[in-house]
């Protein structure tokens, strides 16, 4: 499956790792086991799609630039997981990537399957909301995971979704944080929301699809008026534009990471890093605007323990929680 | 849920690395408590949409599985197709709340139809119809808290 995509990735992605140096069309070529005019077929191939790939004569083939294209050669160019991103779709346009990625695991999709869209015309919120989805600025994505875990761990891999965008940011020098259950903030406004739904048969976890939406290259005049005061994005944080398919290579990557150990049952590294870049722990929370408490803590299956006024503490599943200090 | 003592002994390593100083667990009539003793902390599984009364924990029992002496008797179905939570979570009758409801009492509903969304963290799980048939009964009223195999629709099977 996506065999010619794979292989015009994988020349990309050699590109990238020698990104300023010319490459020798022969010996690329040799590596691939394909002509050297193969070779040049897929390079223009790529040139049509929008990567600027520069050629001379006797020197072979560079890279101009890091690629910001989406469109699934360029995704992969920018991966190096084994699981997660191993098929890409992407969409220009689609009602809703969790939707889509939904109905093919349901039809047997293999797990690592991820779903993008430049823009989405129903992006699924909590209960029925919508996620804002401009196209041609932000990342919109569906994973479909498959993990060996019983249903009651579930948090685990929504968790994961969390961790990465976090990692990601800051690796990228934003001061991300991670609110319960699964948004990332920055300077205390969202810069990316998770929404994880689940098919669950006969007890077992069947298939897990991680929704991910992440504000990247929208200006906060293209935020409409009820998200001016609660959502951010990295062009906003950072001043300027960022590379959104380099980001998003990096998100999968990390959670092509972060997969292997939570299938290997290692979930220690993962509340670990949860914890150390928590938004809602030890702050003053209210809860669905009514329940006011502490947060004070995290289950191991993911209910946020919460300290009422009267020093009762709780496990909250469900429910809005905004924190006040 | 918790097969064998392999999935216990994680629950442990988990509960012993986390926050919590207290855990109860009952899963098929298997009751599970497990307690840290350097905390006074109680957490009890609820929904912000209705805060549970607060119910005396009974003695602490520690890392040990015992068996219910009486476990709760469950209401006689009878011949009626019994759709249960697959998880802990909130139950919601629609998919926001403007939307109507997936179902109401007397709809016929086919094999693999959505009957209703059970969220926890932000985890949605739509709960699907096994059988083709009439919806007899809804167990659970919209936004209330369920626990994992609680009976949450009846269907009277039409094939």
């Amino acid at each position: 499956m996506q065999e010619g995509v794979d292989k015009n990735a994988f020349i990309l992605r050699y590109m990238l790792e020698r990104k300023g140096k010319w490459i020798c069309g022969e010996e690329l070529a040799a590596i691939l086991g394909i002509t050297r005019v193969a070779l040049h077929k897929r390079i223009k191939r790529l040139r049509e799609l929008g990567v600027r790939i520069e050629s001379v004569e006797r020197k072979g083939y560079m890279l101009e630039e890091e690629p910001d294209l989406l469109i699934p050669e360029v995704v992969k160019a920018y991966l190096n997981g084994n699981v997660v991103g191993k098929v890409v779709y992407v969409f220009p346009i689609i009602d809703s990537t969790n939707r889509y990625a939904m109905e093919i695991a349901g039809k047997g999709e293999s797990e690592g399957t991820v779903v993008i869209a430049d823009q989405q015309t129903s992006g699924k919120g909590r209960m029925g909301r919508r996620w804002y989805s401009p196209g041609g600025k932000n990342l919109y994505f569906s994973v479909v995971l498959k993990p060996k875990i019983p249903p009651i761990f579930l948090y685990h891999t929504t968790m994961l979704a969390s961790i990465c965008v976090c990692q990601a940011l800051k690796e990228i020098n934003l001061d991300a944080q991670i609110k319960w259950p699964n948004d990332v903030y920055v300077s205390g406004k969202k810069i990316c929301g998770v929404l994880t739904e689940v098919e669950v048969r006969g007890g077992a976890v069947d298939f897990v699809v991680l929704g991910v939406g992440v504000n990247v290259n929208m200006e906060v005049q293209q935020l409409p008026d009820d998200l001016k005061d609660i959502a951010t994005s990295v062009f906003i944080e950072a001043g300027k534009r960022t590379n959104r398919v380099k980001l998003l290579g990096r998100i999968l990557s990390l959670m092509d990471e972060w997969y292997a150990k939570l299938q290997r049952g290692d979930t220690a590294d993962l509340f670990r890093y949860w914890r150390e870049h928590n938004y809602t722990l030890g702050k003053r929370v209210v809860v669905d605007g009514k329940l006011y408490a502490e947060a004070v803590g995290v289950t191991p299956t993911g209910e946020l323990i919460l300290r009422l006024n009267d020093g009762e503490t709780i496990g909250l599943s469900t429910g809005d929680v905004k924190v006040l200090s | 849920m918790i097969k064998d003592l392999k999935d216990l002994f994680s629950l442990i390593d988990k509960v012993a690395s986390s926050d919590l100083s207290r855990l109860e667990l009952e899963v098929e009539g298997l009751k599970l408590v497990l307690e840290k003793k350097e905390k006074e902390v109680v957490v009890q599984h609820q929904s912000s949409h209705q805060p549970a009364p607060v119910v005396p924990q009974p003695a602490p029992v520690s890392q040990e599985v015992q068996k219910e002496e009486a476990p709760a008797e469950e209401e006689d179905f009878g011949d009626y197709a019994v759709i249960r939570s697959p998880i802990v979570g909130t139950f919601y009758r629609a998919p926001a709340p403007d939307a109507p409801p997936y179902v109401e009492v007397g709809d016929i509903v086919e094999k693999g139809q959505v009957l209703c969304i059970v969220e926890a963290m932000k985890i949605m799980n739509e709960i699907e119809s096994d059988v083709k048939g009439r919806v007899v009964r809804i167990l659970v009223e919209n936004a209330q808290p369920v626990e994992y195999g609680q009976p949450l629709f009846l269907i009277e099977p039409l094939e």
